[in-house]
Order: structure tokens, then C-alpha cells, then sequence
């Protein structure tokens, strides 16, 4: 086998010696292209053209399909069954798994060394959330969960008890928040809103079928009593037997410990401040009354 | 194709060939070029085989390590003999990509037809004047039943099916296809010896005649495409090309397959090569775009 | 061993994050983002904005579309260009009476968290309620099961008894008929019918005479002097 020194390979050597390139012989791969066909043309021509004699068949209208000649279509004689009811208003959470989490860090598009919510997932591709296809965030997947070796501070919508427990064996915190639609999109594309000059609007607390899952501490959630959090993590490590790291000695205790409001949406970002992008600055308002509306 | 199109070049074109013996080697029978057709060996343009010269330009961008430099010669609009300033690198993921002839085509017809609205309109049997009175009874009369003079079987009547109106063959390439065609069509100019980077656009002489003479002597061929970044050319050359049909200057942004493949011979600038490969490699390392492009934010790496 | 493993694992990743941020520094600390960092790290494009010559629509002409003179747009072209805009840093805050609306809206249709919390408790409560009460009924029919049980059995031994009865009674009913008429008879045909309501004629005259018999003895008995059945009826 030879090898071509130049980079191009082969190919760039035997074009030196072919006539220059031109708009003249450009060509299609040859087989890519396939010619349209032309029916009741040439030797078969003028008869039925391929389509067989008289009816729905020759004259292309054929009945709806399922449509069995009058007699009731057996997609009509089951009875109908709500299986799939409400599927168009149920909420959505796209899987993260903890492998592809890992795989995020390692390649260096995710930072653990701040806190990863979901604005870093979308920025580093990890995830693709539509809030107006009801998609609600992310659940974290607990695939991978023997290989996840990363020290992070992640807030995500969902989490099973193995992830919880895969990431607090590895010294890690993990949070699950709600965020209602609005509050979504503006964190997972924050430049678009940022733009439209508004003020950053509070967050919803959830629904109150939702509440009981958020105000739970063993589901780590964000309206959750730190103290029983604290009692949980012991509890989940006790249960899964490995030790839990002590998180207040560690070099990176501030940015683990690092949480939103409630009715924050970004990191350091109060609601009711707008953020102008080409002067980089930021507004806040002095109102009384706004700031008794934004603060409670 | 190919073949039948370079047949037909060879007697124009005959001069630029030349048979290596390397690459005769490489090549079908079929494919090489006839002796009594090469008029001139081309002989100036090889490179040195040891590095002994100092490579004058280096790639701002990293190279992969699987792959080296591709050299070339910096030549100069300024007098006839500076042909051969140094050496210069270019980057091989721009300049010695795989040619995909293939790729070329689908942007060249891609090119020609995106911004194409067809204008082409005939009347149908409805907007054909006249024809609402049926012109014979239905019974009787012994002809064939007719219902309307400008039935698409009378003569001066409708046409069925023909073109309607304005029509438009937009289409959009994905844009990584566009990329590729670009470098496809500067590493092929460049293996071929089409490709001249020059330091500068400075010519001593408003004078056309100036350049024709220096593309004949550099055989640079019929026609020349002369790219540079700014717009803001220097005034010589403005005034030299203003007349000339077979010699156009363009600033980089505009550069594209058809101007590229239409001329002979490209010439770059060398902040040109800088600007093309900074555009086109970036789409190597780029993610997806998240915001849309209409945004003045673009959010890519 | 996974332990270990693990253990080396995130060694190597420490390493590898400590080389990054290096060359992070490293980088930015010259000028040019080399094509390693620019697959490594977030690096978004600066904003590249029309400052010299930004679109700022006229308000009193007549030629502007109309959603260009809204708030909305002015927020819009603030967000854009900032204070070059000229737009009042004022306005993009909601004025008072979209904040009094805004406020009425929230009490209306956004509980505080303590008012879900009751919410939820007390609709555990009612539930929990309902339970019971249903568990309650439930204990309270399982405690009659037994009872019942033995019923039902009766019941059905009763049923099985007189059907028994029932079959012998229609077998005699039938042997009778054939002895009777020498043949065997359809149990349907009106001969058979009129046999048979003969016989509970005479049956029941003969259980009248057995009650009289027994009343004329029962009255012989104690009151020798009361009246004969026969002259009463």
C-alpha cells in the first residue's frame, strides 16, 4: 500500500495531472442521481401506462385508508380506551443520563467548578429542552451510575435515589427544582431574553400535585428543610453503604453549597433586575412597590 | 464526462497540462494527455525538495498531527520576476482536502438555482378569453361534443399543466455542505496550479496592460479571480481591472464555487488566506447553533 | 477493585481539569483562542451590535408600523442598544397599575407555598378519612361473614331438600298415572293435569277431614259439650 505525502491523500496527486476543474465537468457521483420517470412513454405507451385495467386502482382514488368497502372498519369497532389520555398536556422531562454527564465533563463542555444548572446542560449541548413542547427540564438517569466519578453541584427537575446516591458518594450536592415554562426558556436561552429589555420575572412555585415530590428531602428537593436534607443524605449513605464525604471541609465548599431562591432563576440574579447585554450592566429597580412584588 | 469535457479543453487548455512522470503512473490510458499536445512543460512551479528556504507564513491555527503543511510559493503583483518571494504555509484542512467533485456540483447547482424564479406563465382555459358559450349543440349536429372554444384540445385554446406563474426553486444547502464545497474548490485550484497567493494587491500601474502582460507571463491563463478581505482595494489595481473582463477583484466574503470555477486562475491575498481559513475551519470546531442566526448574539465555540 | 478503579479514575480526571485550567490561563492570558480551548470551553462570540447606526423608530410619524410605537418594542430596542437607545430605563419595569394587575392575578391563581401545604395536608386528611371509614365498614361485614356463611349453606341444603322431595313427589305423581290409566302419560298432556288435580282435591279432603278428626278429638277432649264441627260448617 502506498502512501501519498500529501495531505489531500491520492486523490489530490492524480488531479494534478486531470484537466482543470470546471463548470463544465461537474458531475453528480454517478448512480447517485436517479432520472424521473416518465410514464406512457416510448415502447409502452398509449395503453393502461402500468396501472392495470379500469377502477380506483387505474384512476388513483382509491378510499381512505382502514376503509373496508361500507362494512364498519374494525378500527371503529374497538371501543375506544383512555390509555393515552391527556398525552398532549402531561409533562415532559428529557432523560440525562449520568454517563452522558460524565462524558459532558470530561470532554470539558460542562464546568464543574460552578454550579451546573440547566443553563450550562443547554449551553454545552448536553441536552435539548423545548418548554413549548411541554418539556419541564431534565430527570436524571441513573445509567452510569458505577462509573460517575465527577464533584458537582447540579440542579436538575428529576432524580432517582441511585443518582442521588451516585453523586453524593463522589463528595457531589444535588438538587431538584421546579421551573414553570416561562421561567424555562428564559434559563435555557437567556440572550433572546435578556434582549427583550424585560425584567426577570419570578419563578412559580409548583403546582400542588407537584409540591409533595419538591417539598420531600429524600428527593432532595429545593423547598425541602436543609437539616432533614442533611439527615437524608446520611440516611441514603448509611443505606447504600459507602461514606459520605464531608462536604464543609472541602476546597470547593462555597461553590457545592452555592443554591437559588426559591423564586430565583439564575445564579445571582434577583427577580425584578434587567440585565442590558451591550452595556453589560445591570438595573434594579427602587420602587417600593416593586420591590415588594419582586421580593416576596 | 470528465473525459469527453477535457477532450474538448485539451486544445485550449493544452498548454496548462503537464505529464510528470509520477503521475503518468497514476493514470488510465485513457486519461493521459496526447505529447503532441504539450506544448509547454511546466517546470517553475515545483517546490524544493529540502526545506532549505524559510517558510515565510505559518498557520495561525492548529495543524492535526496526522497531517503536515501544505506548501506553496508567495509570489507579487509588482514587477514580472517576483514569483517566488518564500515559502508559505496553508492550512491542509482547507487547502488539500479530498477533492469531492461530487460536493462542487451540488453547491454550483445549488448556487445557480437557490436565488432563481422562474417566470415562466401560460394561460389555462380559464383565463383565455372568451369560450363561456358552448359552440354547438350537444346532440344532432353529427361533431364530436365540444363545451367551449378554448377547451386545451382546440386550437388558440388553454394549455393543461403548463407552467403557473412565478415560481420559485428555493433551497438552502445544510451549511457544512457549503463549507465543504469552498475548501473542495480552493484544494483543487491549488493542486491543479491554479491557486497564486500574493502579499499584496499594490501594482506599480493604473495600466491594464500591465496585468495582462504579467498573467501571460506567469501563464496565468484567460481568466484571473483576484480575492482580497477589504473592501477598500488600493487604487492601481481598482482602475486596471475596471476595464478588463477577464480580470475581477472580489472581496473575500463573496467568494463562491461559480466565480471560482468560472476563472482559470484564483488570487488570493494573503490576509485572504488568513480570513478563509479562520471562516472555514471554524465550522470544524462549532457547535449547533442555539440561538437563531438573525440574532445579533451568536452563540457558538 | 471498583473502588479502586473509581479512585483512579477520578485521578486522572482531577489531572486532567488541573491541565485545562492551566491552558485556560495560559491562553487568555495571550491574545488568540487556540483551536484546543475552543472545543474545551464555553467561548461564545461577543455581541456584535449596529451602535453607530442603530434603528430607532420615529413616534410621531406616520409612516412607523404601529407595533413599532408600543412599550414592548421600546423595552426591545433598550435591550438592543442600552442607553443609546434614548428609551426611559423607567418603562422597562411593569407601571403601577400592570403592577396592581400582575398582584390581583397572583393572589387570584398562584397559592403561597402555606396554603398548598394546608391544602395538601387536609386533602390527605379527607382521604385518610375515607380510608378508615371504608376499613371500618369492611371489618364490620367480615365479623358477620360467618353468620352469613352458615345461612347460605342452610339455605341451599333447603333448596336441594324440596327439590328432592319435588322430583319423588312428580315419580309417584307419574307411577300412579300409569297404574291408573295402564300407560305411560306425558306429564303435560291435560289428562295427566286433571289426574293430577283430582288427587289434590282428594288430598285435601282428606287433609280437612284428618284437621277435622283431630279438632272433634281435641275438643272432645277438654269440652265434651262444645258444638260438632259438622253443624257449624
Amino acid at each position: 500500500m502506498s502512501v501519498s505525502k500529501t495531505p489531500g491523500g491520492k486523490a489530490l496527486d492524480i488531479l494534478r495531472t486531470l484537466p482543470r476543474i470546471t463548470l463544465a465537468n461537474l458531475r453528480p457521483n454517478p448512480g447517485s442521481k436517479k432520472p424521473e420517470r416518465r410514464r406512457g412513454r416510448g415502447a409502452h405507451g398509449g395503453g393502461k401506462c402500468g396501472r392495470g385495467h379500469k377502477g380506483e386502482r387505474q384512476r388513483g382514488n382509491r378510499p381512505r385508508l382502514g376503509f373496508e368497502g361500507g362494512q364498519t372498519p374494525f378500527y371503529l369497532i374497538i371501543p375506544k380506551y383512555g390509555y393515552n389520555e391527556g398525552h398532549s398536556r402531561r409533562p415532559q422531562y428529557h432523560p440525562l443520563s449520568l454517563k452522558r454527564l460524565q462524558y459532558l465533563i470530561d470532554l470539558g463542555r460542562v464546568d464543574p467548578s460552578q454550579p451546573i444548572d440547566l443553563t450550562q446542560l443547554v449551553n454545552g449541548r448536553g441536552v435539548t429542552i423545548q418548554p413549548q413542547k411541554r418539556d419541564y427540564g431534565v430527570q436524571l438517569v441513573d445509567e452510569g451510575a458505577d462509573i460517575f466519578a465527577a464533584k458537582v453541584n447540579i440542579e436538575v427537575q428529576i432524580a432517582s435515589e441511585v443518582v442521588i446516591a451516585a453523586i453524593e458518594r463522589n463528595g457531589g450536592v444535588i438538587t431538584t427544582s421546579f421551573y414553570d415554562p416561562r421561567s424555562l426558556s428564559i434559563l435555557c436561552k437567556p440572550v433572546p431574553f435578556f434582549m427583550r429589555g424585560q425584567p426577570i420575572p419570578k419563578r412559580m412555585l409548583p403546582g400542588e400535585d407537584m409540591v409533595p415530590y419538591y417539598t420531600d428531602a429524600k428527593n432532595r428537593g429545593y423547598l425541602a428543610d436543609p437539616d432533614q436534607v442533611q439527615r437524608a443524605r446520611v440516611e441514603l449513605a448509611q443505606k447504600y453503604g459507602y461514606v459520605l464525604p464531608d462536604i464543609t471541609k472541602d476546597e470547593m465548599y462555597s461553590m457545592l453549597t452555592m443554591r437559588k431562591d426559591p423564586r430565583q432563576i439564575f445564579f445571582g440574579l434577583s427577580p425584578g433586575w434587567v440585565v442590558c447585554m451591550p452595556e453589560k450592566k445591570i438595573l434594579k429597580p427602587t420602587d417600593e412597590k416593586l420591590l415588594r412584588y419582586y421580593g416576596s | 464526462m470528465l473525459r469527453f469535457a477535457g477532450g474538448v479543453c485539451y486544445r485550449r487548455l493544452g498548454k496548462r497540462f503537464f505529464s510528470s512522470v509520477n503521475g503518468e503512473c497514476a493514470l488510465p490510458a485513457n486519461l493521459r494527455i496526447p505529447s503532441n499536445l504539450v506544448k509547454l512543460p511546466r517546470t517553475k512551479r515545483s517546490l524544493p525538495a529540502g526545506c532549505e528556504l524559510s517558510v515565510l507564513r505559518r498557520c495561525d491555527i492548529q495543524i492535526p498531527v496526522h497531517l503536515s503543511a501544505k506548501q506553496t510559493w508567495l509570489e507579487s503583483l509588482r514587477s514580472h520576476e517576483d514569483d517566488q518571494l518564500g515559502l508559505i504555509d496553508l492550512h491542509p484542512d482547507v487547502f488539500a482536502v479530498p477533492p469531492r467533485v461530487d460536493i462542487l456540483h451540488e453547491v454550483e447547482v445549488w448556487q445557480r438555482n437557490f436565488k432563481r424564479i422562474s417566470h415562466a406563465k401560460v394561460k389555462s382555459r380559464a383565463e383565455v378569453s372568451g369560450g363561456g358559450r358552448k359552440p354547438w349543440n350537444q346532440k344532432g349536429s353529427g361533431r364530436a361534443r365540444q363545451g367551449s372554444i378554448r377547451s386545451p384540445l382546440w386550437r388558440g385554446g388553454g394549455i393543461s399543466h403548463g407552467p403557473r406563474g412565478p415560481t420559485s426553486y428555493y433551497y438552502m444547502l445544510p451549511m457544512k455542505v457549503r463549507v465543504m464545497g469552498l475548501k473542495v474548490a480552493l484544494s483543487s485550484k491549488l493542486a491543479q496550479d491554479n491557486l497564486h497567493i500574493v502579499d499584496s494587491l499594490e501594482v506599480p500601474t493604473p495600466d491594464y496592460q500591465y496585468l495582462l502582460d504579467l498573467a501571460r507571463y506567469r501563464h496565468w491563463g484567460e481568466s484571473v479571480l483576484i480575492v482580497d478581505v477589504n473592501e477598500e482595494l488600493p487604487e492601481n489595481i481598482l482602475q486596471a481591472t475596471a476595464s478588463l473582463k477577464m480580470v475581477n477583484v472580489i472581496p473575500a466574503i463573496g467568494l463562491n464555487i461559480h466565480s471560482m470555477l468560472k476563472h482559470e486562475t484564483l488570487v488570493l491575498t494573503l490576509e485572504a488566506v488568513k480570513y478563509l481559513e479562520n471562516k472555514l475551519l471554524w465550522h470544524d470546531s462549532r457547535y449547533t447553533p442555539l440561538y437563531p442566526f438573525k440574532l445579533p448574539y451568536s452563540d457558538f465555540l | 477493585m471498583a473502588a479502586s478503579m473509581l479512585c483512579g479514575r477520578s485521578e486522572r480526571l482531577r489531572g486532567l481539569l488541573r491541565g485545562i485550567s492551566v491552558l485556560k490561563t495560559l491562553i487568555s492570558s495571550t491574545t488568540q483562542c487556540g483551536p484546543l480551548l475552543q472545543i474545551v470551553y464555553y467561548n461564545p462570540k461577543p455581541l456584535r451590535l449596529n451602535f453607530k447606526d442603530p434603528y430607532i423608530p420615529d413616534k410621531e410619524s406616520k409612516k412607523t408600523p404601529e407595533w413599532q410605537k408600543t412599550i414592548k418594542y421600546d423595552r426591545k430596542l433598550f435591550g438592543r442598544y442600552g442607553f443609546a437607545s434614548g428609551v426611559d430605563p423607567e418603562q422597562l419595569w411593569p407601571s403601577s397599575e400592570e403592577l396592581k394587575e400582575m398582584i390581583t392575578e397572583e393572589k387570584e391563581w398562584q397559592p403561597s407555598l402555606e396554603e398548598m401545604l394546608t391544602n395538601i395536608r387536609a386533602k390527605e386528611q379527607e382521604r385518610a378519612k375515607k380510608l378508615q371509614s371504608r376499613e371500618k365498614l369492611i371489618a364490620a361485614n367480615m365479623a358477620k361473614m360467618p353468620q352469613m356463611v352458615a345461612e347460605w349453606r342452610r339455605e341451599s341444603r333447603d333448596i336441594k331438600r324440596k327439590q328432592k322431595e319435588e322430583k319423588a313427589r312428580r315419580e309417584r305423581l307419574l307411577a300412579e298415572a300409569r297404574e291408573r290409566f295402564g300407560y305411560v302419560l306425558d306429564p303435560r298432556s291435560p289428562k295427566f293435569l286433571d289426574m293430577v288435580k283430582e288427587i289434590e282435591k282428594e288430598e285435601k279432603k282428606k287433609r280437612k277431614l284428618l284437621k277435622r278428626q283431630k279438632k272433634a278429638e281435641e275438643s272432645a277432649a277438654p269440652a265434651p259439650n262444645a258444638p260438632a264441627p259438622g253443624a257449624t260448617s
